[in-house]
């Protein structure tokens, strides 16, 4: 029993909806099929919309001639060395500031918001500097923590309101109980807490699979550059191998659509929370 | 009195302690940088022994760097072009997911895969979808019958800076969509059931429902792409590299350059804090322009 308006409404959201999933799919869909077409169906006067004869050799080549098994490690290591860093020290901070009350609190926490505020290019100089003192240029430990000062201020907001969101009188039924804070922390508020660690780890770890502007500038050699940047180098060889690029753009896309295609949910909590609460 | 007292103590310690290692993270990763950057700023590098300058790099940067300025008008552009295009398309797909109810998670899945990409990639895809000699935009564009010849869009001056904008709307139309959505649904129906009872057609609806209690999302999500599409610089680099020519050269580029090709680091350490500063200001725009209601 839908009114006519209900109906054009709903006709109408289809139409959108088919027109930008066209916009998004199909780029992606396009890199996808470059990716397992042969080197000369690339470069046929038109474009086959559908591979001929697909390969794998793509892969294969961009395995043995680049270092590209030591991007995907490179990028494996940072994402989750910064994401944990992150998931240790943030949770606890984040428990920290929503339960407890202490000189400087509100100020504190409106510090890790500020320091969202600085774009990444801005502190660039700074970072490019120090680091080559400490003598980390070019290494993974520069790379990790620099991705968590970039995410862990993140981190930190949204999981404070994720907190603030659990009841307090479980935690106060464990303390009554004999659990020290500690414990209560442990057994009660940390496992209600996984819904908002699992959302912003999730964010945490896309976006530092995806950094490409510390990376390029401070991993200069394949000892710590990751899939991102070993991405572009390709735009840099005098002749561009689209084929390859395709393949080397499928494995760098992998942890992005399994997360979308599994998490989404928690993708679009911690989205929106870091929309409302930032 | 004495135990209440010393467990208050001992639990705002408790707290403190569990916030000290990300503030001791935050304080050497952040503040310090930027308190490094401020005192870069008011240096000259340009020689081999780095000599204090005072204001000096600033008085050059805003009243004699006519680059500045053309870059600073090219990034308002992108940010304009990118924020315009990305807000345009999630407010539809936003109303368009708002209005289905079946297929929900499938569909917000498909939407984020366009976020959850690298830039990079997401670059690099247009980039060859792009190309001027076997490209597939040229190619379909040239089967629809819109154009005759294949065109090079990325030597184009002119367009350049469009079609970036676009490649990052591409990329940040998702989460646009995420928080539009997220305001949409936070409306509460009985709103539109008694509009409509009222008489009110689809139009007034959105003026005088939607709108108004949405414009709190609508604030929210125009500050966050416009912040990330001033400092973004994934996307031009990949693309054009400032391009072709310095067509679309941006602040962000210029900053690279500055930093990392003249060399010139207290310029880019100068460059770096205007930066911030524009930012801030571009904030304090959008919450002066765009009211959230207060009252409701």
């Amino acid at each position: 029993m839908m009114t006519t308006n209900k109906r054009k409404g709903k006709t109408g959201s289809i139409i959108v909806l088919v027109i930008y999933f066209l916009i998004v799919l199909f780029p992606i869909y396009w890199m996808f099929i470059t990716g397992i077409k042969t080197q000369d169906e690339i470069y046929t006067p038109t474009p086959t919309y559908f591979p001929k004869h697909p390969t794998v050799e793509n892969f294969v080549t961009i395995f043995t001639t680049r270092p590209y098994l030591k991007y995907t490690i490179n990028s494996l290591t940072i994402a989750l060395g910064a994401t944990l860093a992150c998931i240790i020290f943030g949770t606890i901070a984040a428990y920290g500031f929503s339960r407890f009350r202490f000189v400087g609190n509100k100020s504190l926490r409106f510090l890790f918001l500020a320091s969202r505020i600085f774009p990444p290019i801005s502190l660039i100089v700074p970072f490019f500097i120090v680091i080559g003192w400490i003598h980390l240029y070019d290494t993974l430990l520069a790379q990790i923590i620099i991705n968590t000062y970039m995410w862990l201020p993140f981190y930190v907001w949204i999981n404070i309101g994720f907190f603030d969101s659990i009841p307090k009188e479980l935690e106060q039924a464990a303390q009554i109980d004999g659990c020290s804070r500690l414990q209560t922390f442990f057994k009660v508020a940390f496992p209600l807490s996984l819904p908002g660690v699992a959302a912003t780890s999730i964010i945490t770890f896309l976006g530092t699979w995806n950094e490409f502007l510390y990376n390029l500038i401070l991993a200069p050699t394949a000892r710590a550059k990751n899939l991102s940047v070993g991405a572009s180098d390709f735009i840099a060889d005098m002749f561009i191998s689209w084929n390859q690029m395709g393949a080397g753009a499928i494995i760098t896309c992998i942890p992005a659509i399994i997360f979308v295609v599994f998490f989404q949910k928690y993708i679009v909590q911690g989205l929106t929370a870091g929309a409302v609460k930032g | 009195m004495i135990m209440v007292k010393k467990r208050l103590i001992k639990d705002s310690l408790f707290g403190f302690l569990l916030v000290l290692p990300a503030l001791i993270l935050l304080l050497l990763l952040v503040v310090f940088p930027v308190g490094y950057v401020f005192s870069l700023s008011f240096f000259n590098y340009s020689s081999r022994i780095p000599f204090f300058v005072g204001f000096s790099n600033y008085t050059k940067l805003l009243l004699h760097d006519t680059h500045f300025w053309l870059y600073f008008v090219h990034s308002m552009e992108y940010v304009a072009i990118a924020v315009g295009a990305g807000f345009i398309m999630g407010l539809f797909v936003a109303l368009s997911l708002n209005a289905i109810n079946k297929l929900k998670g499938t569909l917000r899945s498909v939407t984020l895969l366009a976020w959850a990409v690298p830039p990079v990639i997401a670059s690099l895809m247009w980039k060859w979808m792009l190309n001027d000699t076997n490209g597939v935009i040229n190619d379909i564009l040239i089967k629809l019958h819109i154009i005759y010849q294949p065109i090079a869009w990325l030597a184009l001056p002119n367009t350049t800076m469009i079609i970036l904008g676009f490649v990052h709307a591409w990329t940040a139309t998702p989460l646009i969509m995420v928080i539009l959505l997220a305001g949409l649904q936070s409306i509460p129906s009985e709103l539109y059931e008694s509009a409509a009872i009222d008489g009110a057609n689809t139009l007034q609806k959105f003026k005088l429902i939607t709108y108004p209690l949405l414009k709190a999302s609508v604030l929210s999500a125009v500050m966050i792409s416009s912040i990330f599409a001033f400092r973004t610089i994934d996307i031009v680099f990949t693309l054009t590299k400032g391009g072709p020519g310095d067509a679309t050269e941006m602040l962000v580029t210029y900053l690279y350059d500055n930093a990392f090709r003249f060399m010139k680091i207290g310029y880019a350490a100068t460059l770096s804090v205007v930066m911030v500063i524009i930012s801030i200001l571009m904030i304090a725009l959008l919450v002066n322009i765009i009211r959230p209601e207060n009252n409701e």
